[in-house]
């Protein structure tokens, strides 16, 4: 009887790797099946996008939003006084005509157009200075009512200050809107492009009461596209609207997300026709790399080692420097992330903000530190007489998710054979927890990423001044604190001045070594070739579909 | 019987609120905030926002708060979703899933009980070891590999399925198979073993010796007493369908419970937290409560309530 079951055995075992040899040795004939497969797709003629979202919708509500599938999803169905246009300028939304500006640059007068709400009532300035109340009341409870902090008196509402009507907003007449800042910031008009700075239709939000935004038919919207069908947790789709303003620009009549988690799985959707564009992950990465439909571009979020200097070794420039300086970011991102993301040797990330030179920010500071292992040895020698220790253990704070694992054993595995008498132990925890330590400062380094909330460098150098909400690491510098507060306050009216003050403040942060930059992420995603003019945004909604087609 | 149902219900009333008053304070346990962009905010704009939820009151004002939401049926809003009332997330989640898991519950008991027949009526045979390779396959082999696998094979490369999603019946057919395998793994081996043992009875030796038929035998005899130890583990299976569905759900982009059960705890999502565990716990003492029900009608020696007098 044994026999007759170890045969059974070696026959499943046998029927099983052939199977599986079969799976691995197709798959290229799979993908060339598939475009002659495509030409005959009925998206191509009916102007349909068919896309994947990774998430259902947290938000359609356009004060509380604080996340990328709600803004995606926000840029293409509403529209503030700006929208980002096809080369990520802030051109005209809801505005008709470019603002007045007060001498002072603290007050802009917007003339509206004449623009209409789906339900076809008429975009009023009354529906922004009741959103932007919303936003910023302190029983709306929204997250990001920061964001509106540089208008006059936001953060005196927000904190209980003040009354929301105190807010530099006033609907002049039902076309005109003038809006008065604390401060003049050069960034102002793409802040006014971004989700909690859109318009609400307050007869509608009042009229659905808790229901406002939370199914396709309990909003309203004002952009390129509707929200026609929403499926929670399973799919939505978005209509061309026909009140918008600019409805001839907008070729595509339907777009189709499906909601799917599992990058394998999109792939496979992907492969047999259902959707036109993929973003891929690092093992598929290598499978389709040399594909045509393949592709990949820069974010703008930037991930960094938090160094913190509770610890007294990190508290030693030279140690941190050494700890910078000896690890291979290259064969890091190569290697562990292979999604198209880049090496970072700074905290700006490239191909996010100009200055008034027309220049990059990146181009012009350039790489901030460099790989070399020798110097690298030399100053952890010297930190270690300055310091006085032989050995010591740091703690390395992550997620526990399987990426994160990763990243710390790359790592772990660097720094402790570059560094004698390093050892590295890493210390996952969950998503809140590790947020959680990290801001109670209970770490010896952290991996830690940021993402810009307007777009300007600003929005990632001031993270580190002393004291602040984001610095978490008790990092202090003197110089550099005065060149954040200049380029905030003095030097608002001076925009060359103010410019240079921000690529100071980087470099004296990267001469600290205050943290260790690591990479700036980017995505890789399959696309077809027939799809055209999807515009990606540096921040806000990641696209934009308005000027999207399907061309044979 | 119905003295024994309602002694049942308060002792499953009783159950629920310890269930409820472990978790939330487990819950408050967990280091974080329940806001999306912790990450982004001050300390002073979280307390801010807090103030409005409540959340800054001491724990036990939160506790009684709670429990008179509950008791009213309010599960209060979710925090991931802004401002949608949790029993309408699950309420919008919960179909597919109980579909699903119906589905697969429903496949797997049948074809699990029929290999299981086979397996012990044709014991020591071919069909034996092959229904125990299939079982050992059915539990070894995870989920994710086995749904991954027939996705491909069945979706993309015959194409004779959808690859994924929740469109109509036939998307349901793989994550059914691949939801049921460990079901079918289970039940076919305890109902081997409990045919067997009951099989090898004094009382199927008498009703042999009686000459009645082997077909007989195992319908009328055997299999009635063979059922009872196999609708027992029916119960604790279904719930694990239920909860257990997150791998299948995401490889099939399905629109179910699974994710949020999981997601809402490393997010801190207190209310949707709390309403998950109360959902799957009450799910989990109601499917325990019908088990002892069906005890009686299968075997009348086991009548719970001690029988009518």
């Amino acid at each position: 009887m044994n026999k007759k079951f170890s045969f059974l055995l070696v026959l499943v075992l046998a029927l099983s790797t052939f199977l599986a040899a079969c799976s691995s040795s197709s798959s290229d004939k799979a993908g060339s099946d598939n475009k002659s497969g495509s030409g005959s797709g009925s998206g191509k003629k009916d102007q349909v996008l068919n896309l994947i979202a990774t998430a259902e919708i947290p938000s359609m509500d356009s004060t509380l939003a604080t996340d990328s599938v709600s803004f995606l999803v926000m840029n293409n169905v509403y529209e503030g006084l700006y929208r980002l246009g096809k080369n990520n300028e802030p051109v005209l939304g809801m505005a008709a005509e470019e603002p007045k500006v007060s001498a002072d640059g603290k007050t802009y007068t917007f003339k509206l157009r004449d623009a209409k709400w789906s339900n076809g009532d008429p975009v009023t300035a009354n529906d922004f200075v009741y959103s932007w109340r919303r936003a910023v009341d302190p029983a709306t409870a929204a997250e990001y009512a920061y964001m509106l902090y540089d208008v006059k008196n936001a953060e005196e509402i927000n904190t209980g200050k003040a009354k929301p009507d105190a807010l530099g907003i006033k609907a002049v007449d039902d076309k005109t809107l003038e809006i008065t800042l604390k401060n003049n910031v050069p960034y102002f008009k793409s802040l006014l492009s971004f989700g909690t700075f859109y318009p609400e239709n307050e007869k509608f939000v009042k009229s659905q009461g808790k229901n406002y935004a939370l199914e396709a038919n309990t909003g309203v919207y004002n952009g390129p596209f509707t929200l026609s069908d929403w499926k929670h947790e399973q799919s939505f789709q978005l209509k061309k609207n026909p009140t918008y303003w600019d409805k001839d620009t907008v070729k595509l009549n339907t777009i189709n997300f499906n909601i799917v988690k599992d990058t394998a799985t999109a792939v496979n959707l992907f492969e047999t026709n259902k959707v036109d564009r993929v973003t891929l992950n690092a093992e598929f990465v290598d499978k389709y790399k040399n594909n045509k439909e393949f592709g990949s571009y820069p974010e703008t979020s930037v991930f960094f080692l938090r160094l913190n200097e509770k610890n007294k070794v990190l508290a030693n420039r030279d140690a941190r420097k050494a700890i910078d300086m000896a690890w291979d970011k290259k064969s890091f991102v190569d290697v562990i992330l292979n999604n198209g993301s880049q090496p970072a040797n700074y905290l700006v990330p490239s191909d996010f903000a100009k200055g008034p030179d027309g220049k990059d920010f990146r181009e012009t500071n350039g790489d901030l530190s460099k790989l070399d292992v020798a110097e690298a040895k030399k100053l952890w020698a010297k930190a270690k007489k300055e310091a006085g220790f032989d050995k010591v253990s740091l703690e390395l704070l992550n997620y526990d998710d399987d990426n994160s694992k990763k990243i710390s054993q790359y790592l772990k595995e660097q720094l402790e054979s570059n560094l004698d008498g390093l050892t590295i132990t890493i210390k996952p925890q969950p998503f809140k927890q590790k947020l959680d330590l990290e801001s109670k400062g209970n770490y010896d380094f952290s991996f830690a990423g940021w993402g810009p909330d307007y777009q300007d460098p600003m929005t990632f150098i001031d993270m580190f001044v002393t004291g602040g909400a984001h610095n978490q690491m008790g990092y202090s510098n003197k110089q550099y604190d005065k060149l954040v507060a200049d380029a905030k306050g003095p030097l608002l009216s001076d925009l060359n001045a103010r410019w240079k003050a921000m690529l100071d403040a980087e470099k004296i942060l990267m001469d600290d070594a205050a943290i260790s930059p690591m990479y700036q992420r980017g995505t890789s995603y399959l696309q077809r070739d027939y799809v055209k003019g999807i515009v990606k945004h540096p921040f806000g909604g990641d696209f934009g579909y308005k000027w999207a087609s399907i061309e044979q | 019987m119905l003295r024994y149902t309602l002694q049942r219900i308060v002792y499953m009333l009783i159950t629920m609120f310890i269930i409820a008053t472990l978790t939330f304070f487990l819950m408050k346990l967990l280091p974080g905030s329940p806001l999306k962009s912790q990450d982004k905010l001050t300390p002073e704009q979280i307390t801010i926002i807090n103030e409005k939820y409540g959340l800054n009151d001491p724990l036990p004002v939160q506790y009684v708060h709670y429990l008179g939401n509950l008791a009213k049926g309010d599960l209060g809003s979710s925090f991931q979703y802004d401002n949608r009332p949790v029993t309408e997330l699950i309420g919008n989640r919960i179909g597919a899933s109980a579909q699903l898991g119906f589905q697969a519950l429903i496949l797997g008991s049948i074809v699990g009980l029929i290999l299981g027949i086979i397996a012990a009526i044709r014991h020591n045979t071919i069909f034996d070891y092959g229904a125990t390779v299939l079982a050992v396959l059915g539990i070894s082999i995870p989920s994710f590999v086995f749904a991954g696998f027939m996705q491909y094979i069945l979706g993309v490369k015959l194409q004779l399925l959808p690859v994924a999603l929740w469109e109509g019946f036939s998307y349901t057919i793989m994550p059914t198979i691949a939801l049921s395998g460990f079901v079918i793994a289970n039940i076919s081996r305890f109902m081997r073993t409990e045919l067997l043992e009951v099989m090898g009875s004094d009382y199927i030796m008498l009703a042999k010796a009686k000459g009645m038929s082997g077909t007989g035998i195992i319908i009328k005899h055997a299999l009635r007493n063979a059922l009872i130890p196999v609708i027992t583990i029916i119960g604790p299976l279904a719930v694990n369908i239920m909860t257990g569905s997150l791998v299948i759900e995401q490889i099939f982009a399905i629109p179910g419970l699974g994710e949020q059960f999981v997601k809402s705890i490393s997010m801190n999502d207190y209310t949707v937290i709390m309403g998950t565990t109360i959902f799957y716990s009450a799910l989990f003492i109601f499917i325990i409560f019908v088990v002892d029900i069906l005890y009686g009608v299968i075997d009348p020696r086991i009548r719970v309530a001690g029988g009518k007098k």
